[in-house]
């Protein structure tokens, strides 16, 4: 075998896998068997933990002085959870370890670098110099845990995925969008399809569904009493369901997250005390539950897969915000009340009047945009992302020799600044630009370090355009002016970018990452000047490099130069 | 600095920062609804109790780098400020004028505004504690509506799952000599974060950090 992937197997990778065996010469060690079969090498060391917490004096100085109040109690449960940490996972540790020592891995592949295995597996990987992708599993929340992502690289579902993983602190280069190939055949199918479900699952066909998808509140803030707005979600929906006089009507759905099988009693008491027809579902596939549905209430991915399924959403939130701002601050960038192409419920009046808009077959949003907002979520929703995923894991697996090795662990997230690509100079565009503009702009400015060049040698009056804020930033010391936005949906208009006002509009490397450069072009022509240039540059798939690596079956485009 | 010359209490705060702390306000002080709170902060609350302080001054000094104050500067709180007193007034503010305590917590939902908010608190820990687990602790909360009470215990449950979470990630950094708790190399303690948290938030249910006994509303 050519390469050898040890993989986190999770369904929504089956494809993926799928994809890969039928294309290259290549071969999966699952992590369990992995552990498995070098187990039973292992020596199994006693691990050290310390009996004290040598904290040093100001470690909690600039803390609330609860916590220095409370830093016996707090100390005994870091020393306790160490202990229990090096029972539980040092022998499977050990196990990876020796398994990266045995095995000629190429890459290292998972679905969630959040838990204690997978982290360390991953830590591992760069001790051994074995490269690592993480394929996000879902649109992550602004949850810590779920931004520290130690892998290589992450491939995220949409561009609001990407935003959070940099806010976590994560460098934006190590984040790839690919969309979700659980979604790649993911839509609507027929009425005659809908009635086969709905009799193969024992619905009955004259009574509308409501489906209510929960997610178990996770949430540090709810770590003491997560049932508590689980409760209270289910019991707000039954008593608008009551309300609205559904009980004869309707049948209802309750489909649980996979993880959450053991919660199935928990709401198999709370529903028997309603008098509403109900069927519970863990296991299966939500697919088939969302096209019998005329409508879900959910929060998470499954708003999109909902909207996917050309379904109506209603994202319940009842009672869990005070205020809109409130709501908005904790969930975007996924999206926010007013940008939501689906209902919001964040009280009993929102609920009702929504429920009863969608069962009576009210659509409130334009298909642009669903469509937009699917775009954001799920990239170019082509129905790709599994080829997608799949080249970057073989472009990642290809390239593993040369990972450098490490053996101190150095935090990959960090919020402290990054030399990065965002602060390299370009040295071929400046040469093309001649003559005496007076003013430039550029798309994609990074940290302005080239138009800082540019601004100097010309004496002219330089704007930037930059996605990445940190870069943006930094760029403000050195341009004229900068625009913090997404070039394609920003109207520059709207910063009183004027037509017919630049000399010269810069893209250095930028078109091939827009979905529609073509469309970007058109409406920038308009600020040139009559007499004005457009610099592009793009990657040349024509570069020798990048042909050597399409000869040895790698097609995806790598972060050559031109 | 000359010793003779007229202090200010900003000045007095200038003396507290250190580079990081002033590259992180000089950044938060370029977003407009920061700078709305700080004013906020001087019109509804400094006003009462502390005049000489003007924020504006305050904030145009650490955007125009005006040189900071000699490092040896110490700073006597207890005779330019009486630090205690200035906080019981202020917490008596926040007991007698609801409307301030809501509008504070409001301005908090800004993200902007919490993580310069946190940042403040740390800074001025020394000489105040103004973090809100604190400031919390001594609000009567009999007197608080239902509403009011409920936004400063969801506020004060996001602090507290904040700090936690800020410890559990921080604690393995700060350690006073360098112990090896690795397996493998692998650090326990990164990797043992999300069940550190967990035990943490479930060794200290809310009613630890927030005054059950005293609180009225649901």
């Amino acid at each position: 075998m050519q390469y050898k992937i040890l993989i986190d197997p999770h369904p929504f990778l089956d494809s993926v896998q799928k994809w890969l065996q039928d294309r290259y010469d290549v071969e999966f060690l699952y992590l369990g068997s992995a552990i498995q079969r070098y187990g039973p090498k292992c020596t199994f060391e006693s691990y050290i933990t310390p009996h004290k917490l040598n904290l040093k004096n100001d470690a909690l100085s600039r803390f609330p002085s609860w916590f220095t109040e409370n830093t016996p109690t707090i100390e005994r449960l870091v020393i306790q959870s160490l202990k229990d940490q090096s029972i539980k996972y040092g022998p499977g540790i050990e196990a990876m370890d020796l398994c990266l020592q045995n095995e000629d891995i190429s890459l290292i592949l998972l679905w969630n670098d959040v838990t204690a295995l997978t982290k360390s597996l991953t830590f591992l990987g760069k001790k051994h110099g074995i490269p690592s992708l993480h394929v996000s599993h879902g649109i992550p929340g602004r949850v810590a845990v779920h931004g520290k992502i130690w892998a290589d690289k992450i491939a995220v579902f949409g561009e609001s995925s990407r935003e959070v993983y940099i806010t976590s602190g994560n460098p934006s280069e190590k984040i790839v969008i690919t969309g979700n190939p659980y979604w790649d055949n993911w839509g609507p199918c027929s009425s005659h399809d809908v009635e086969k479900i709905k009799e193969a699952l024992g619905l009955n066909s004259d009574k509308k569904v409501v489906m209510f998808a929960p997610t178990w509140y996770h949430n540090f803030s709810t770590a003491d009493d997560p049932e508590l707005k689980t409760k209270r979600d289910l019991e707000i929906l039954l008593d608008t369901m009551s309300q609205l006089q559904l009980i004869d009507k309707v049948d209802f759905l309750v489909k649980l997250h996979g993880g959450h099988k053991d919660k199935t009693d928990f709401y198999e008491r709370l529903l028997k005390a309603h008098d509403f027809s109900y069927k519970i579902f863990c296991d299966s596939s939500p697919l088939p539950l969302i096209q019998v549905s005329d409508v879900v209430l959910c929060a998470g991915s499954m708003v999109v897969e909902t909207l996917l399924a050309k379904k109506p959403v209603i994202y319940h939130a009842c009672e869990h915000y005070l205020s809109p701002q409130h709501f908005d601050d904790v969930i975007s960038p996924f999206f926010t009340v007013d940008n939501a192409p689906f209902y919001v419920a964040l009280n009993r009046v929102d609920l009702s009047r929504n429920l009863s808009r969608a069962l009576n077959n009210r659509s409130d949003f334009s298909d642009e945009e669903i469509k937009k907002f699917l775009h954001r979520q799920n990239g170019p929703c082509d129905g790709k992302a599994t080829e997608r995923v799949a080249e970057l894991a073989m472009e990642m697996a290809g390239t593993n020799k040369n990972t450098e090795k490490r053996v101190k662990f150095i935090s990959p997230v960090s919020y402290e600044k990054r030399e990065t690509y965002y602060s390299n100079i370009r040295e071929d565009i400046p040469a093309m630009i001649t003559g005496s503009p007076q003013r430039i702009l550029e798309v994609g400015c990074a940290e302005g370090a080239m138009g800082e060049l540019l601004k100097k040698r010309h004496q002219c009056e330089y704007v930037g355009v930059e996605i990445n804020s940190e870069a943006a930033h930094k760029s403000e010391e050195r341009l004229d002016r900068v625009i913090i936005a997404d070039v394609e949906k920003a109207n520059l208009k709207e910063y009183h970018i004027n037509e017919l006002s630049f000399d010269y509009i810069i893209y250095g490397d930028v078109l091939e990452h827009l979905y529609d450069p073509w469309t970007l072009l058109y409406e920038h022509k308009k600020l040139l000047k009559d007499d004005g240039y457009v610099v592009v540059s793009i990657p040349n798939v024509r570069n020798l490099k990048i042909i050597e690596s399409l000869v040895n079956g790698s097609t995806a485009v790598t972060r050559l130069k031109i | 600095m000359n010793q003779n010359e007229k202090l200010y209490p900003d000045d007095m705060l200038r003396s507290l920062l250190s580079e990081k702390d002033i590259l992180f306000l000089r950044e938060s002080f370029k977003d407009q609804k920061v700078v709305s709170f700080c004013l906020w902060i001087e019109d509804q609350v400094l006003s009462e109790l502390l005049t000489e302080f003007n924020f504006r001054r305050f904030i145009n000094n650490i955007q125009s780098d005006k040189k900071l104050l000699s490092r040896d500067f110490t700073i006597k709180s207890s005779s330019d400020i009486r630090t205690n007193d200035f906080m019981d007034n202020i917490v008596r503010l926040m007991n007698e004028k609801k409307l301030l305590l809501s509008t504070l917590l409001d301005f908090l939902y800004n993200r902007e505004v919490i993580v310069f908010y946190r940042r403040l608190s740390e800074i001025l820990s020394p000489i105040l504690e103004v973090d809100i687990i604190t400031i919390s602790k001594r609000i009567e909360k009999k007197s608080l509506s239902i509403s009011l009470g409920n936004k400063l215990k969801e506020r004060v449950r996001l602090e507290f799952a904040y700090w936690a979470e800020r410890f559990v990630s921080s604690w393995y950094k700060d350690l006073s000599q360098e112990e090896d708790i690795s397996i493998k190399g692998v650090p326990i303690g990164p990797i043992a974060e999300y069940a550190l948290i967990t035990d943490l938030m479930l060794e200290f249910p809310e009613k630890c950090y927030w005054n059950q006994e005293d609180y009225n509303a649901v």
